[in-house]
């Protein structure tokens, strides 16, 4: 093999891909702005904190002033209507999140022999909005009632904890905190994602899209070996799929500092990943891309038409969104029995390297794993490409 | 310099080319003429190494086709059916990508890329991508890039097919000029007036078989009818 030809052949993919703007679609802009705007934009726009949720509310008399009082906050805004007012419609028009029509003698209930006034609440629970109003009334109501309780309690003379006369003292053996569990769910998936989905089009392209335009039949009149285009186009290919990757990291940090506060705890993860831990996920990272660019392309080389590979390729993305999903219903047992299977076992690599919980050996038997894939996937790319019937369309 | 021995190729049942057996000299243009789906294609992929023969061989350049396909790739320039550009690099890309593959030295590569640039008028064109190209351009880009190593052997798969009377004449008027510099030229084509023009010899293939091989003049004298045109008729419907 000539490492020169390799060079170059890499190097023409490369400024081929550069120029093509759906290469860019799927490497940079989608993995660095539209997934975050996507991810973070619809709880930024339903966060309270910005926009309160607009509660209507239809009083009786105005024995309920201080109840209204109590629950408003800046979060919850309150708009009083009149009785007439459809309140199912307001709600299901859209003009209030929901909707809370209060009995009359409201303070007179809470105080008199019956000691329970009932609201009727309105609201769309299809609704985002109506789940975070309906929520922050719930809360605002409970301190209301806990308040109006531990009154009743201190007139009869009994402490508060009669009310809870048994408590649940937790004790945590969670090596790492609650930011690094959470990671260890998301990044696997991500990277997974990204790995798979990032280079896939370069790959139909250079691939069954090179066999379709007939570029590939002037290519292979060359003195170059079907081993040097295959690992030419393959670097690229692992290029891409890395870069998104990361990229795909970038703009998920970028998504949780622009639109911080609107997932609440994780923009302060509290995580922190020794350096071994980080060069583990950087290296089973490009272990990832090295993997799913190697099946993909076989998958590819295989296919006679662009179209076919779309066909072919389309269904990995959801694909690789399964062992990453099952990796948190699954026990450690039954985990360690997956630890060979193609792209799951460098997941769980991520995952516990995350959680801090990476072992030499499961490690390496994870990575060898992967590697036999690369070459098994590679191998079989340059025997497609060698073979008249798969690559040259009579 | 092409030296074809019984060169036979099968796909299953159906064989596409079947003993064909001719030579290519040097400074000889060689014409192979016949209709749509007669074996031309596939000869020519045959001897440009894409294709492996079912049985016979062929040498080229002194390199045997089944022993040394390294050997033949890098003796040969290949102008196939489909020009087979990429539309997202400029012509110059072009060259340099495929003259570095031949592992040309980065100097005499560049300065024989301008000059083939220059000799098909593309120069001003050089740096626009080709995919913005018209059809006789982009066989004027093709037909460089099969030249950029400077091969000893070319095989020009339907040259001029489809391309305006300009670009036509200046690829023919191309391949004079290597004709002069000693190549060894084998065209594929069905267009008569351009055979009868440019080749030294024809072979006439028919039916994956090679039915008449001589110059114009022999093959007058042999049917004789007197274009080429009406030769290929003949020879094709007896």
């Amino acid at each position: 093999m000539n490492f020169g030809r390799v060079i170059t052949i890499a190097g023409k993919e490369l400024k081929d891909a550069l120029r093509d703007r759906r290469t860019i679609l799927a490497m940079i802009v989608i993995p660095i702005i539209v997934l975050p705007v996507l991810m973070f934009m619809p709880a930024f726009l339903a966060s309270p904190e910005r926009n309160p949720v607009r509660i209507a509310v239809i009083q009786s008399d105005n024995t309920s002033d201080d109840f209204l009082a109590n629950i408003t906050s800046d979060q919850i805004h309150i708009v009083r209507i009149g009785r007439a007012e459809n309140m199912t419609k307001l709600i299901q028009n859209g003009d209030y999140e929901l909707g809370m029509v209060l009995p009359p003698d409201f303070s007179r209930i809470l105080e008199g022999p019956e000691q329970r006034a009932t609201i009727t609440v309105f609201v769309d629970q299809s609704s985002t909005r109506g789940t975070i109003a309906l929520a922050l009334v719930q809360d605002a109501v409970t301190k209301y009632a806990d308040k109006i309780v531990s009154d009743r309690l201190a007139k009869t003379g009994l402490p508060p904890e009669s009310l809870t006369p048994i408590e649940t003292d937790l004790h945590s053996v969670t090596v790492t905190g609650t930011g690094a569990v959470f990671l260890a769910i998301l990044l696997p998936l991500f990277l997974g994602i990204y790995a798979v989905t990032g280079a896939m089009y370069f790959i139909m392209d250079t691939t069954a899209g090179e066999k379709e335009r007939k570029t590939l039949e002037a290519l292979l009149t060359m003195p170059a070996t079907r081993t040097e285009i295959v690992i030419g186009k393959f670097l690229i290919a692992v290029l891409i799929a890395l870069l998104s990757s990361v990229l795909a990291i970038v703009g998920m940090t970028v998504g949780v500092v622009v639109f911080s506060g609107a997932i609440g705890e994780s923009s302060a993860l509290g995580l922190s990943i020794s350096m071994g831990n980080l060069l583990l996920i950087g290296l089973a990272t490009l272990v990832l891309a090295m993997t799913s660019a190697s099946l993909e392309m076989v998958i590819s080389i295989f296919a006679r038409s662009f179209k076919e590979a779309q066909n072919f390729l389309s269904p990995l993305s959801i694909v690789v969104v399964v062992p990453a999903l099952a990796m948190q219903y699954m026990s450690e047992q039954t985990l360690r029995l997956f630890a060979v299977a193609p792209i799951f076992n460098v997941m769980i690599i991520i995952r516990d390297a995350l959680l801090n919980r990476a072992s030499a050996t499961s490690v390496t038997l994870e990575f060898l794993s992967a590697f036999v894939y690369m070459v098994i996937a590679l191998a079989v790319a340059i025997r497609i490409f060698n073979s008249e019937k798969a690559m040259v369309r009579y | 310099m092409i030296q074809c021995d019984s060169l036979t190729k099968k796909f299953g049942a159906f064989t596409a080319v079947d003993q064909v057996t001719f030579e290519v000299g040097n400074g000889e243009v060689f014409g192979l003429l016949g209709p749509n789906g007669a074996g031309k294609t596939t000869t020519m992929r045959l001897l440009s190494t894409l294709l492996k023969p079912t049985s016979g061989t062929a040498t080229v350049a002194g390199h045997d086709l089944l022993r040394e396909p390294q050997k033949v790739r890098a003796s040969i320039g290949v102008l196939p059916e489909d020009t087979g550009l990429y539309d997202r690099l400029t012509p110059r890309e072009h060259l340099l990508y495929y003259g570095r593959l031949h592992r040309m030295s980065e100097d005499v590569l560049r300065k024989r890329g301008d000059e083939l640039l220059d000799i098909m008028e593309l120069k001003d064109r050089a740096n626009t991508k080709v995919g913005d190209f018209s059809k006789g351009m982009k066989q004027k880009v093709a037909l460089l890039r099969a030249f950029i190593h400077d091969p000893p052997v070319l095989l020009l798969d339907e040259p001029t097919a489809g391309l305006d009377v300009m670009s036509a004449r200046s690829i023919q008027g191309f391949v004079e000029r290597l004709r002069k510099e000693g190549k060894a030229i084998m065209i594929s084509t069905h267009n008569m007036t351009e055979a009868q023009k440019l080749c030294d010899r024809v072979a006439i293939i028919d039916h994956a078989r090679i039915i008449a091989v001589g110059t114009v003049a022999e093959l007058q004298r042999k049917t004789s009818q007197k274009d080429l045109e009406s030769i290929f008729v003949q020879l094709v419907t007896e």
